[in-house]
């Protein structure tokens, strides 16, 4: 094994379920703390799930107890639209949150935090795309604001306290087990509503792109970082551009169906065009996609198929 | 025009309420009127004595029905925010956040923020330094400041609220506190003379500070009410004063001993602070008019009549 003990927040969501599962491999034991109770297929037998709130429960003693190795950070209020309407809702969950995070790691933790940032909405709009770390970012909304803020606190725990941190900056995931039912993830509510027969509405006239990333690929990233010495922030995406019509019309092939989206013209995209240079992750952490988005829809879709 | 003032019963804040009562503006000072500080209340204006996140602010903003907000309160120590992060983050952003959303359902249509150059850019590689918008601050005070201007161009995009923010260097003047706050070494040095204290100077006295006299910095807040800049904008005087310079100047004014003794410098410290001014001369048509020798006369005059002869 490679490490006796980690901590997962936010393991029962999406991306934390696959990286749980990944780690009940690595590591002897995988401490969740997730402010619900994992769906009962997606528990791991391996891990250990304990029902706390980042922004208001107790940390310290969990963390003190525990001892952990690794800590990954993925414990988010993640609906970016939602964050616009309840910036404060967002701001306590993401901001204060992570900083409890944060301050149970600086006392606890010997090894490195690895963090769940976003890679899409960071950097705003970009002239230059894909586009790479160095880029001044412009976040445009409260949920984008709390991760890059999230990252410029890691820095200073790292430059004060010598806390090492990696800042994973991931594109647009998918895979099993994403929630189609809920406002994002493109693939997941696309591929949910198809496969039952609905209708699938599209923002305005598709011409959005957007950089999707096979969620065992971004696992893998989460992986590669806890392992690796470096400090910093890395783009985890395929560095290709989707739109959203492409996309529509990909899933429909692998689902079968002939089907025209219905368009509908409701809320502006703040960002048109988003795609992540990964240069400096394959470079440093060794790390590239392995999974194409054609390979990647097929066994998502393969997935739907079976368990929903 | 009606406009709320946080802080406004403070060092800076109560500069700039002057100014906008003698404008002829209505005043609504928010300011919780912190013990052992100094407050200066204008009698013209309506003072609130709250914090700007406490929940009586919504009943307050609702009543007053403001156009728009100066927002200048904060908890302003950085080394209270290196140590603790968390309340720092309370105060500075959630707090805030919230004096944001009451002031959206009163009405506000302009805010004005009140940033910070020097916590932002730190020791920035280039001087004096341009509005970077990826600088890397070393402190929370820092972190918070930045992550609000980012706030606050979120809510310009969702809203009609039209937003300004400004990033001030170290300013000075009358009225300054004896200690905390960004003013930095000079109330410290001005408190030694009158009570005939050495002074400690860290390092040769090389490190340098870009110094705004407060009326100058009242000038682009002001400024800034009429205005929609791009993007954050420096209000400086875009000269850098070395500590030794200073500490030159201030002995000139001060008809008495003035001890100072030099230990080594400390860990962290910012060797050089200057802020790019053209930014703000361009957009909004603002530039300092008062010399450092006139500034440090006038503030030496009142830390004297304030703080020695009463």
């Amino acid at each position: 094994m490679k490490w006796k003990t980690v901590i997962v927040t936010g393991g029962a969501g999406f991306v934390g379920t696959h990286l749980v599962n990944a780690l009940a491999e690595k590591a002897e034991r995988v401490v969740v703390i997730d402010k619900v109770k994992p769906q009962k297929d997606q528990k791991n037998i391996k891990a250990i799930y304990k029902k706390l709130d980042i922004a208001t429960d107790d940390l310290e003693e969990i963390f003190a107890k525990e001892k952990p190795q690794v800590v990954f950070h993925l414990a988010a209020h993640i609906d970016d639209r939602e964050s616009v309407k309840e910036p404060i809702m967002n701001a306590e969950q993401n901001l204060v949150g992570s900083l409890r995070v944060f301050e149970a790691c600086k006392k606890n933790l010997k090894g490195k935090i690895v963090f769940a940032s976003t890679g899409g909405l960071i950097y705003g709009e970009q002239d230059k795309i894909p586009v790479s770390e160095d880029a001044v970012p412009r976040p445009l909304t409260p949920y984008a604001v709390s991760k890059l803020t999230g990252e410029r606190y890691l820095y200073f725990y790292n430059k004060i306290h010598g806390l090492p941190y990696t800042a994973i900056r991931f594109s647009n995931s998918y895979g099993p087990w994403q929630d189609g039912s809920a406002e994002c993830g493109a693939i997941a509510i696309f591929t949910a509503r198809l496969l039952k027969g609905k209708e699938v509405h599209i923002n305005n006239d598709g011409a959005t792109t957007r950089d999707y990333v096979y969620i065992d690929d971004v696992v893998n990233a989460f992986l590669r970082a806890a392992e690796s010495d470096v400090v910093g922030v890395y783009n985890i995406g395929t560095g290709v551009e989707t739109s959203t019509l492409e996309l529509f019309e990909k899933i429909c092939e692998a689902v079968g169906v002939q089907a025209s989206p219905i368009f509908e013209e409701e809320i502006e995209d703040l960002v048109k065009r988003s795609a992540l240079d990964c240069k400096k992750a394959k470079k440093d952490l060794g790390w590239e996609p392995k999974v194409s988005l054609d390979e990647g829809i097929e066994k998502t879709v393969k997935w739907y198929h079976e368990n929903v | 025009m009606k406009i709320v003032v946080t802080g406004g019963a403070g060092f800076i804040g109560s500069h700039l309420v002057d100014r906008l009562i003698e404008e002829g503006h209505g005043v609504v000072v928010l300011d919780h009127h912190q013990k052992d500080k100094l407050r200066f209340p204008n009698p013209a204006a309506k003072v609130y004595k709250l914090r700007f996140g406490d929940p009586q602010v919504e009943a307050a903003l609702a009543k007053e029905k403001p156009e728009a907000i100066f927002h200048l309160a904060a908890q302003i120590s950085v080394t209270f925010s290196v140590e603790h992060p968390i309340d720092d983050v309370e105060t500075n952003i959630i707090d805030a956040l919230k004096l944001l959303e009451y002031g959206r359902r009163a009405g506000v249509k302009k805010i004005v923020f009140v940033s910070s150059g020097g916590a932002i850019y730190g020791d920035h590689s280039i001087v004096p330094t341009p509005e970077v918008m990826d600088a890397k601050p070393i402190s929370p005070y820092g972190i918070h400041k930045q992550a609000f201007e980012h706030y606050l161009d979120s809510l310009q995009n969702s809203s009609d609220i039209s937003v300004a923010v400004l990033r001030p260097a170290n300013i000075y003047g009358p009225r300054q506190q004896l200690t905390g706050g960004e003013g930095g070494v000079m109330p410290i040095f001005l408190n030694n003379f009158l009570n005939n204290r050495e002074s400690v100077v860290f390092g040769d006295g090389s490190s340098t500070r870009d110094y705004l006299y407060v009326a100058d910095a009242v000038d682009a807040f002001v400024a800034a009410l009429d205005c929609k800049p791009p993007h954050p904008v420096n209000i400086s005087t875009g000269r850098e004063t070395s500590i030794a310079e200073l500490w030159q100047i201030l002995t000139a004014i001060h008809d008495g001993a003035a001890l100072k003794k030099h230990l080594p410098f400390r860990p962290g410290e910012i060797m050089r602070s200057c802020l790019d001014a053209s930014a703000a001369e361009t957009i909004l048509n603002w530039q300092p008019k008062t010399s450092l020798e006139q500034g440090l006369r006038e503030t030496y005059d009142w830390f004297r009549s304030t703080y020695y002869d009463a």
